[in-house]
């Protein structure tokens, strides 16, 4: 029930520094819960802090934290202006509408005591709120799982390192490419911690959120261990009440207190045990303080089985009790769905409520339970004036505020936030965003491919080649038969060696990426980006990947990982062939040089621009084709920027440089060899010089045709085509090789240009987006970029034609 | 051909047929294990989280 009959004013009618009222959200669906999830409601004072350079998405203020969100989105948020005098009351949530009128919440709270929540027996036994815990204990030997949950940007990473250190396994979750970490706390050899995806709900709308709820719901870990940021207090606390209801143990870890404190802040830590029923330990993952006790305590609550002891947040006497009475009335009525499908019932109930139709589908409720449940929910709403999901939203905001005022002393305009407004005027400026951008990122591939990361594969190249010519050597001054020389000379050292040369481009590449990423400035990227790429169907932070294939296509599939939605990852796959990669540099350069001399910078920068007019073409004809359901929602938060840490940066090389080397010695050592094979022998089993007569010397005379009708119809031109299908850059050796060159001519070399700039991305490549995307997009986009190859060289040839039969 | 010879293509023989079948085996586990198999996870033997 949205408020369709709500004024017109919306966000969008806010002027920039101005604060007013969220009055009603409109809209429907996994925009609006999400909005609504960010803390955007009813009540609530939203600040409209600026617009992005291009005039959408916008910032705004609200509980205290910057968000990012796009004018489609801002509009449906209608506002109610606040007089001038109050604004500065509301924004800094001294004010709140809802607040003035509404009893004060029932609190377990006891000013003086220490809970001594999920502490040991002897500590616990002088306490008055005693546990009968250890009848639940776990057996010695179990193994203690835990899941590790926090939003984004709460130190997550950082505290998962400094929980494991290095012993931890990178992968996926089953069917998604969703990065799946799990490890071993440091001393503890019977635990093992999953660190689930960065998410601000369990609302199954992103797929972050759909396999952190299916890991929980199914794997049933032992225990929960939820980080939440200090100073952030109000937003991550969200996340931690629809944690407690799953009624799995859990400790709540109170990440960057040291900055809180830092600032002026404080939290009643012994207030907040209190009245939400789990042990709450102040932390700085950063600084590794407090992780001890953390561990302690996450482990007595998981051993003994402790349970959150609160999970019911509704107020009673609030609105009547609407949404109380609604909750619990749910709650009996569906106990027996709730123990036969094992979802824990106060969870059950509150997703019930939002409508969310897969739990509702997993509860089996009857025709007539879902009439009753219908009925109650509407009355709720007619009481409370809201609809359900705002209704359940603003529930647990208003307990959240309530144990905020009772336990949390606000910090000043912390130092972290000043610094970043500051820098915010530069990086997000008007004017000066996109060229800051624009040169960083010129400046990230440079460094990475040219300056720092070319000498180094240079070096490594160099390296191999000498190990390859010592072994050559070697296989010579021992009569080795010259078939096995070939092997492991040209198959080994050649193919996979050459591969194994990318290695130092990709940990640069991502050393500056991490950092990037880790710093904060990435959501700028996405901020700063979003409309223009929006147009082609993309979000903004696919700008990133697209930007990094111009220095190699492999780290540029691998980062499409950090794309949030997977129809942004799938269409930055599609994408990225069309952007030229270093590798292709020496064969444009080579065959311009021979045929254009005068006019080779023109040639190249014809070829780019035609490869980024293609890639907008195909972007814009996938938006209109694709399922429009799928677009991402894009409200995100912009984090204060901070110093990325030396160990989360050191574990993201790790895990790619060792992710790449294992594919290298897998996937790609079996196709060099089999490249190897047809390239040596003919289909005698003999062994062919220079690949003459080969078998795919044979194959490639069966592909000539195809090339027919843009003059290509050589063996020799289709054999260097297909050679770089293993690496771009041996397109060059091998027209060389087999004297393919004296074939060509300036009306012919224009189609070869043409087909080289689209056709298949390189064996490594392509292996990478079999791993990010699966096969069927791989084989996928070796077709299609094929196809669109090979009718870009033909009408390449044609223009070609007509221009000199014209001159 | 020598015995060097026949004992470098025996070495690189069943390098990659350990390489086929560790591929193959977990694939298959991934998908006994539940596993969609449309994440490419069970291609790459660092990646797949099915130990």
């Amino acid at each position: 029930m949205t408020d369709n009959n709500a004024t017109n004013t919306t966000l969008l009618n806010l002027k920039i520094g101005d604060t007013a009222l969220v009055k009603s959200v409109q809209g429907s669906g996994s925009n609006r819960q999400h909005i609504l999830d960010m803390g955007i409601l009813p009540g609530v004072a939203v600040k409209l802090v600026k617009y992005a350079p291009m005039g959408d998405p916008l910032e705004i203020k609200v509980h205290g934290y910057l968000l990012a969100i796009r004018k489609s989105d801002a509009e449906l948020i209608n506002i109610e202006p606040i007089s001038t005098d109050t604004q500065e009351s509301w924004t800094t949530g001294a004010l709140d509408k809802e607040d003035q009128n509404r009893p004060y919440i029932e609190s377990l709270h006891d000013h003086n005591a220490h809970p001594g929540i999920g502490e040991d027996d002897d500590i616990n036994r002088s306490m008055e709120c005693k546990r009968e815990h250890h009848e639940h204990a776990l057996p010695s030997g179990t193994t203690i799982t835990f899941a590790l949950a926090g939003q984004q940007n709460c130190g997550k990473t950082t505290l998962f390192n400094q929980l494991t250190g290095t012993n931890q396994h990178v992968g996926n979750f089953p069917g998604v490419t969703v990065d799946r970490k799990d490890g071993v706390i440091k001393g503890y050899p019977e635990t093992l911690v999953t660190d689930l995806p960065g998410l601000y709900s369990l609302s199954p709308y992103t797929t972050e959120e759909q396999v952190s709820r299916r890991h929980i719901l199914e794997e049933k870990p032992r225990g929960i261990i939820n980080i939440a940021d200090a100073g952030n207090i109000e937003r991550s606390l969200y996340l931690t009440m629809q944690l407690m209801e799953l009624d799995i143990p859990m400790v709540l870890a109170l990440n960057m207190m040291d900055e809180m404190r830092n600032n002026g802040g404080t939290v009643r830590i012994n207030e907040m045990e209190r009245i939400l029923g789990i042990p709450v330990i102040p932390i700085s993952a950063a600084r590794n303080e407090g992780i001890d006790e953390l561990i302690d305590h996450a482990i007595h609550v998981s051993r003994y089985q402790e349970p959150p002891l609160r999970q019911d947040f509704c107020d009673k006497d609030a609105f009547g009790g609407s949404v109380h009475r609604c909750l619990h009335s749910i709650m009996h009525l569906i106990e027996d769905h709730s123990a036969k499908s094992g979802i824990p019932l106060r969870f059950a109930a509150s997703k019930v409520v939002e409508g969310d139709m897969e739990i509702i589908r997993q509860l089996q409720l009857t025709e007539n339970e879902l009439e009753t449940i219908e009925h109650i929910i509407t009355q709720m709403e007619e009481e409370r004036g809201l609809d359900r999901s705002a209704a359940i939203a603003d529930m647990r905001y208003s307990f959240i505020r309530h144990v905020c005022q009772q336990t949390v002393v606000k910090p000043h305009e912390s130092k972290e936030y000043i610094r970043s407004q500051k820098m915010d005027h530069l990086l997000t400026g008007r004017w000066t965003a996109l060229p800051i951008f624009i040169t960083t990122m010129a400046l990230v591939i440079w460094l990475s491919v040219d300056l720092i990361g070319s000498p180094l594969q240079q070096l490594l190249e160099r390296l191999i080649s000498s190990l390859g010519q010592l072994c050559a050597g070697a296989l010579v001054s021992w009569n080795v038969a010259p078939v096995v020389q070939s092997l492991v000379v040209d198959a080994l050292f050649g193919g996979v060696g050459s591969l194994v040369s990318f290695v130092p481009i990709i940990i640069v590449l991502f050393f500056f990426l991490s950092i990037l990423e880790d710093s904060g400035y990435m959501a700028r990227v996405a901020f700063v980006t979003d409309k223009l790429l929006r147009k082609i169907g993309l979000a903004g932070r696919s700008i990133v990947p697209l930007l990094i294939g111009f220095g190699c296509s492999v780290p540029a599939y691998m980062s499409s990982r950090t794309l949030s939605s997977a129809r942004d990852r799938r269409m930055t796959v599609i994408l990225t062939p069309f952007v030229s990669c270093s590798a292709k540099i020496p064969v444009y350069v080579f065959l311009a040089g021979m045929f254009f001399p005068n006019h080779t910078g023109l040639v190249l920068v014809g070829l780019y621009l035609l490869g980024i007019l293609l890639g907008v073409v195909t972007a814009i004809v996938a938006k209109h084709m694709g399922r429009k359901s799928e677009a991402a929602p894009f409200v995100m938060e912009l984090p204060n920027y901070r110093m990325p840490g030396a160990k989360n940066v050191a574990h993201l090389l790790w895990d790619k440089t060792m992710d790449f080397l294992q594919r290298a010695f897998t996937v790609i050592f079996l196709a060099t060899l089999v490249i190897w094979f047809l390239q040596t022998f003919n289909f005698q089993f003999q062994m062919v010089a220079n690949g003459e007569g080969s078998i795919l010397a044979y194959i490639a005379n069966l592909i000539a045709p195809v090339f027919h009708p843009m003059g290509l119809d050589n063996w020799q031109i289709v054999t260097s085509l297909i050679s770089g299908f293993l690496a771009k850059e041996s397109v060059v050796a091998s027209l060389q090789v087999l004297n393919a060159t004296a074939l060509l001519t300036p009306l012919t070399v224009i189609p070869l240009l043409v087909f080289c700039l689209l056709y298949t991305p390189c064996s490594a490549a392509i292996a990478t987006i079999n791993r990010e995307q699966g096969w069927k997009m791989a084989l996928f986009v070796v077709v299609f970029q094929c196809l669109l190859a090979w009718v870009c060289a033909f009408v390449s040839y044609e223009i070609a034609s007509l221009f000199i039969s014209l001159s | 051909m020598n015995a060097i010879s026949l004992a470098i293509i025996v070495f690189i023989s069943v390098v990659a047929l350990l390489d086929i079948r560790y591929l193959l085996r977990r694939r298959k586990k991934c998908q006994n294990n539940g596993c969609a198999g449309n994440c490419g996870c069970c291609h790459s033997p660092t990646t797949c989280n099915v130990k």
